[in-house]
């Protein structure tokens, strides 16, 4: 019986060895991982609300897709926009969209363009449908967002000072009467604000014929090179050598006024000329450093950056984990605790607009209620504010006796505080106020 | 059980096959890497300096709601210059110096700029090609169009023989520098870093959606944005009302 043990074992051993079937599912596995790496994140499909799938199938249209957000909460839809579904107020046509009557600027966009059809194309009029897609849900870089408390949860300090306050979050916390200090989030709002901007490279074909230029010493002949470089060259050089005789003696001085020598100045200004001719950077020039090449060191430096974290909200109320009444796309959130006590704070977050143009103002409004059952004190309402948010002087204002202090948040924009002087009863209340210019 | 223990050895091949399994694990974990590092649609495999329309339509092939958009952008040139797109073989006869038009992804549109300060009679034809779309809320299309500058300073760069190219690009909000801005202010630009290409600089920056290009070449009869009948559509808009040029169809339905 043992030997035939060994016999089954040694028939057996070899055919593992070879293991075709281990191999061929780790293949499909890693086949499998790589597909989908390389599929477009676009997930589903649905109708949208102002068209039938019919007529773009007859039309030979892609289908409707709808990109479907990551995760991150820092671009969820924005709430209360409408983003999807059209307002009351919007006016879908048959094709692409819609008029904003709530604007006051009449922006409505028509199938019916010029002589019925677009201009140019192969078929002489291929489409008239300027939107085949309807309303689309992008990726969040569109949408300037505020509110809620996302990445590191905030902490309360003894001497209320507060940690993991990062940009965009909005918190209230509050004492209760049993010596607890509890924080409450807001909700986000988001703004649709897309900001533009522009890389730019400027090539010089005359760049390459640099030798030549300089053997050859065209610059009296050479319009293009020498009425761009000689402006700034003569400037400089007229100063430095007005300092120079100032300081050294007169031989060194005779030196530098050598032709030689500002020969080869004007040669290696040529050269920066050929890279990137004229820019708004004198520095491109002349080697110095400027606030706006610092401008541009920082952010480079920001992109290097990647952002990373907790995509929820977290708030403990001393040891327990709170729990949240309501999911966090309703326009407030409660939470709480099973304990006796009941303190409970609802930090509601508006906005004045949907969206905004740079340089255009948004006014936000900050409601809170104590819905608990007991009093709460030393409520505090923070508020960080977005970079591209810059706080209007003078514009913060409070239904009920409250400190308003501002901070510098390090980025460029500011840190918003209200210290409510008085406790706050179950069922009261206040409204806090303040107005921001879009950057 | 010497039995028992072989088979139980046997059904994981033993130790190498616990290192097949190893190196299983670790190939699969890389391809998830990679499969995290795809999320975001980069154009890294793409350069500023590939052939206009080629950038484009690679974005074509990678899906999405684009194919047959047009996305609305606005074109501003010096005051006085006159901006004309090219339809059909010649040129529109626009004579304004800021554009809105509808665009579709990845075509190239030719446009003859001329009457620009300091011209001295010279026209300008740059390209434009768009690589991505902006998702507005319905009704918003027209009010945040892709501006595209033509400014004085790159039309005369041009005009002496220089190449520019200008990548415009959604900032990442969580990237924009604190700087004051309004809408009607030229757009904001920095020179690429010597050696880098401006897409990939853009792309590190925020989400690339046009191309301008500004050169000093004629196009002729061969080139496919303006050659013959097979110029790319496109859809103009006033600027100033935000409404279709000539016609504006009766909405569907009214307001609630």
């Amino acid at each position: 019986m043992e030997n035939g043990s060994f016999q089954n074992e040694e028939a057996v051993l070899p055919i593992v060895e070879h293991l075709p079937v281990w191999w061929r599912c780790i293949l499909i596995a890693v086949a499998m991982v790589i597909l989908n790496a390389c599929a477009e994140p676009v997930t589903r499909t649905h109708l949208s609300p102002d068209k039938s799938l019919a007529p773009l199938q007859a039309q030979g249209a892609a289908p409707v897709m709808e990109q479907i957000l990551p995760s991150d909460p820092g671009q969820m839809v924005p709430e209360g926009l409408g983003t999807i579904v059209p307002n009351d107020e919007s006016v879908v046509s048959d094709g692409e969209v819609v008029t904003d009557p709530g604007d006051g600027q009449p922006a409505v966009v028509s199938d019916a363009c010029l002589n019925g059809c677009v201009q140019g194309g192969c078929d002489g009029c291929p489409t008239c449908s300027l939107d085949p897609y309807g309303p689309v849900m992008g990726p969040g870089d569109e949408y300037l967002c505020d509110g809620g408390d996302f990445e590191t949860p905030v902490g309360v300090h003894k001497d209320w000072s507060i940690t993991g306050l990062e940009q965009e979050d909005a918190i209230a916390h509050y004492d209760t009467v049993d010596g607890r200090v509890i924080t409450t989030p807001s909700n986000r709002v988001c703004i649709y604000a897309p900001r533009f901007a522009v890389v730019r490279r400027v090539v010089q074909p005359i760049a390459h014929e640099q030798p030549v230029f300089i053997n050859q010493a065209l610059e009296e002949r050479g319009p293009m090179k020498a009425q761009e470089a000689l402006p700034p060259i003569i400037a400089r050089q007229k100063k430095n050598v007005e300092i120079d005789m100032g300081q050294q003696p007169a031989n060194l001085f005779r030196q530098r006024q050598q032709a030689g020598e500002l020969e080869n100045l004007q040669a290696t200004m040529e050269a920066f000329n050929s890279v990137s001719a004229v820019t708004n950077l004198a520095i491109v020039r002349t080697g110095e450093v400027s606030d706006a090449e610092k401008a541009l060191v920082e952010r480079l430096k920001q992109n290097a950056v990647t952002l990373t974290g907790v995509q929820a909200p977290q708030v403990v109320f001393g040891v327990k984990q709170a729990q949240a009444e309501v999911g966090v796309r309703e326009p407030g959130v409660i939470y709480q605790t099973n304990g006796p006590e009941h303190p409970k704070l609802r930090l509601l977050k508006l906005a004045s607009c949907g969206n905004a143009q740079p340089g255009e103002e948004i006014e936000f409004t900050l409601r809170y209620d104590n819905v608990g059952d007991q009093v709460i004190g030393n409520v505090t309402v923070v508020d960080n504010l977005s970079t591209r948010f810059e706080y209007v002087p003078e514009t913060a204002k409070s239904s009920v006796d409250a400190d308003f202090i501002t901070h510098s948040n390090d980025e460029g924009s500011l840190i918003l505080r209200w210290e409510i002087r008085d406790p706050v009863k179950p069922g009261d209340g206040g409204v806090l106020r303040f107005r921001v210019k879009v950057r | 059980m010497r039995t028992a223990l072989v088979h139980a050895r046997s059904a994981f091949g033993g130790l190498r096959v616990e290192g097949i399994l190893r190196q299983a694990v670790l190939v699969f974990f890389a391809s998830g890497l990679t499969a995290t590092a795809q999320d975001r649609p980069v154009h890294w495999l793409n350069a500023g300096a590939m052939p206009p329309g080629a950038i484009g339509s690679q974005r074509l092939h990678r899906g999405g709601p684009l194919q047959g958009y047009f996305q609305p952008v606005r074109i501003r040139a010096p005051e006085g210059a006159r901006i004309a797109l090219a339809s059909e073989g010649s040129f529109s006869s626009v004579q304004s110096n800021d554009v809105l038009v509808g665009l579709q992804i990845g075509a190239v549109y030719r446009l003859q700029v001329a009457d620009y300060p300091n011209s001295n009679g010279l026209a300008l034809y740059p390209t434009i090609e768009l690589i991505d779309r902006t998702y507005p809320p319905p009704g918003l299309a027209l009010k945040f169009p892709i501006p595209i500058d033509l400014t004085q300073e790159e039309l005369e760069l041009a005009s002496r023989g220089a190449f520019v190219t200008r990548v415009i690009y959604i900032e990442d909000p969580k990237q924009a520098l604190p700087i004051d801005r309004k809408a009607s202010d030229e757009l904001p630009w920095f020179e690429a870093p010597k050696g880098e290409d401006p897409l990939i600089t853009a792309d590190r920056a925020g989400r690339p959606v046009a191309i301008l290009r500004i050169g000093a070449r004629v196009p002729n009869g061969a080139d496919p944005a303006t050659g013959g009948n097979c110029s790319p559509p496109f859809v103009m808009f006033d600027p100033a009302a935000g409404a279709c040029v000539r016609e504006v169809a009766a909405p569907v339905t009214t307001k609630q």
